[in-house]
């Protein structure tokens, strides 16, 4: 069923704006990590793992929450919307011990971002992509 | 005979009834109890499911994330519920959170609820334990037994009742009462059973209709054994009387006539009274015989006794003793023995001329002999051996006599 939908909207995405032809997650150029499966880029932006395979603490980046590539990230990693993924965070947020991951506004700023600190890691729209940053996934 | 109350219609169908309900009830009270446990525990754990349901996302969150916090608040939670008495959450990865009492994993009445990842459905990342309340499933399945047992038990009481007094007032009653009355009917009395208007139609009915017509068999039966009997009674009388009279003139014969002496005598001596035997023999008697026939005979010796029986008393007795003889006991009454007077008397009546037929009369005449009781002896062939004795003391003296015994009389 999720499948289905994800196609359709899928479809639904290409045909509204066929600049978006995927959405690919980036590191810093000399990050050592590579080719994240989906389950290891779900445990780490749903925050069950927060450390990349060297051992170092990732700095995780999301887009602008009303953002349509925020929305076609979630609905293709965990099937979810950007409403329920915000709940899943909400309930965690008593605990003190799960934090979403860091909010940058643009694309600009999140290259930027990934940049400047060999740790982070975030998505950006395939067409958006700039030396200096790493793909070590591909969501859709 | 009376009917011991325990073996009685009534007490024996109400106790059937009765036993047999508290059977049923027992049984059906059990299965109901039992089923009622089962259904109580079922409803435990669906309760339980629910409950699980509600905190299903949060628990696999916190197995997904080994988030301690979340993990325990939702076993907290869970506790909080009367029908849950401990909780464990366990993630894949190792953590281990209980809340509530203790409980051991093995046991057969712990519920286990795996927890897949809020993210990848098929992958397993926890396990819920929860430990129902035994205590309060129990406590509860008992209220809850022990109300419909309740419920059973008084519907079978008040159903027993009503059939009971229904099975006395429609049967049991009418039964014992014609059961009574039967039993106080006398054997070919006219009396019969009344039958209750409402089983007219019915066993009971038949059974009343068929007892009053063996009733009536029997009454009938009995009524006509009575008039038989009468009848062989009177029939019996009759035979006795024709044995102990003379056919012809229908004195007592001399068989009887000895009997009725003898008893005759018993009482004089107990009355302390005197009797007389008087002997008599007709004088000319066989010359009318040889000469006119024996009718004339008959008919003289008929007329004869007629005379006898009028001249005496009624407890006097004249007997017919032999051929033309006949024995007389005179009995005294409130006066003295006249024995003299009596003795004219019937000389008198004797000597009276006969009609032998229209035309021819003849007189008879008779010779007396007399022996007293108890001057002359007590025994009665004694007696009659003296009256005969001195009845032929006249025969020889000239006829037409009587002579009293004389002890000095040698003859």
């Amino acid at each position: 069923m999720i499948k289905r939908q994800r196609l359709i909207l899928l479809f639904i995405a290409l045909l509204a704006s066929p600049s978006q032809a995927g959405v690919v997650v980036i590191v810093n150029a000399e990050n050592t990590a590579s080719d994240f499966s989906q389950r290891q880029l779900v445990d780490l932006y749903m925050g069950r793992n927060l450390y990349f395979p060297n051992g170092q603490l990732a700095l995780r980046l999301d887009q602008s929450p009303s953002s349509e590539i925020r929305r076609t990230f979630y609905e293709s990693l965990v099937g979810k919307s950007v409403a329920q993924v915000n709940a899943y965070w909400a309930r965690l947020l008593f605990t003190g011990r799960a934090s979403p991951p860091q909010v940058i506004r643009t694309s600009k700023g999140l290259l930027q971002a990934i940049k400047n600190n060999p740790n982070a890691v975030g998505y950006i729209d395939e067409k958006e992509l700039e030396d200096g940053v790493k793909v070590i996934a591909r969501v859709n | 005979m009376s009917i011991k109350f325990w073996r009685s219609l009534p007490f024996q169908t109400g106790f059937s009834i009765a036993l047999g309900a508290v059977l049923l009830t027992l049984i059906l009270s059990i299965a109901v109890y039992n089923q009622t446990i089962e259904k109580v525990v079922t409803d435990s754990n669906h309760r339980i499911s629910q409950l699980i349901s509600t905190i299903e996302r949060s628990a696999s969150i916190a197995a997904y994330l080994n988030n301690d916090e979340l993990a325990l608040d939702v076993t907290r939670g869970l506790v909080k519920n009367d029908i849950v008495t401990g909780v464990s959450l366990r993630s894949e990865s190792g953590m281990r959170i209980i809340s509530g009492s203790p409980f051991n994993f093995k046991e057969e009445s712990i519920l286990h609820f795996p927890l897949a990842s809020p993210f990848m459905p098929d992958e397993k990342t926890g396990e819920l334990f929860i430990k129902p309340n035994q205590q309060n499933i129990d406590a509860q399945a008992k209220q809850m037994g022990a109300l419909l047992v309740f419920t059973l038990a008084t519907h079978s009481l008040m159903i027993t009742i009503f059939v009971i007094f229904l099975v006395q007032n429609r049967l049991t009653r009418h039964l014992t009462d014609l059961a009574n009355t039967l039993h106080k009917i006398e054997p070919g009395s006219a009396e019969r059973l009344q039958c209750p208007t409402l089983h007219r139609h019915d066993e009971i009915g038949l059974l009343v209709r068929d007892t009053n017509q063996l009733l009536t068999a029997v009454q009938n039966t009995l009524a006509g054994e009575r008039r038989l009997r009468e009848y062989t009674e009177t029939l019996e009388k009759e035979t006795r009387k024709e044995a102990e009279r003379d056919p012809l003139t229908n004195l007592l014969n001399r068989r009887a006539g000895e009997r009725a002496i003898s008893r005759a005598l018993d009482k004089a001596d107990t009355n302390n009274t005197r009797c007389a035997i008087m002997l008599i023999d007709l004088d000319r008697f066989k010359p009318i015989n040889d000469t006119y026939g024996h009718d004339a005979g008959d008919h003289t010796l008929v007329t004869i006794s007629n005379r006898l029986t009028d001249a005496l008393r009624k407890n006097d007795i004249v007997i017919r003793w032999g051929g033309d003889e006949f024995l007389i006991l005179v009995q005294q009454g409130h006066d003295d023995l006249q024995i003299s007077v009596i003795a004219d008397k019937i000389l008198a009546t004797l000597s009276v001329n006969i009609d032998i037929n229209t035309s021819i009369q003849e007189s008879i005449g008779a010779s007396i002999g007399i022996s007293l009781y108890p001057d002359h002896g007590t025994d009665p062939s004694y007696l009659f051996d003296l009256a005969d004795k001195a009845m032929y003391h006249i025969k020889r003296s000239g006829r037409n006599g009587y002579f009293i015994h004389t002890p000095s009389d040698t003859a």
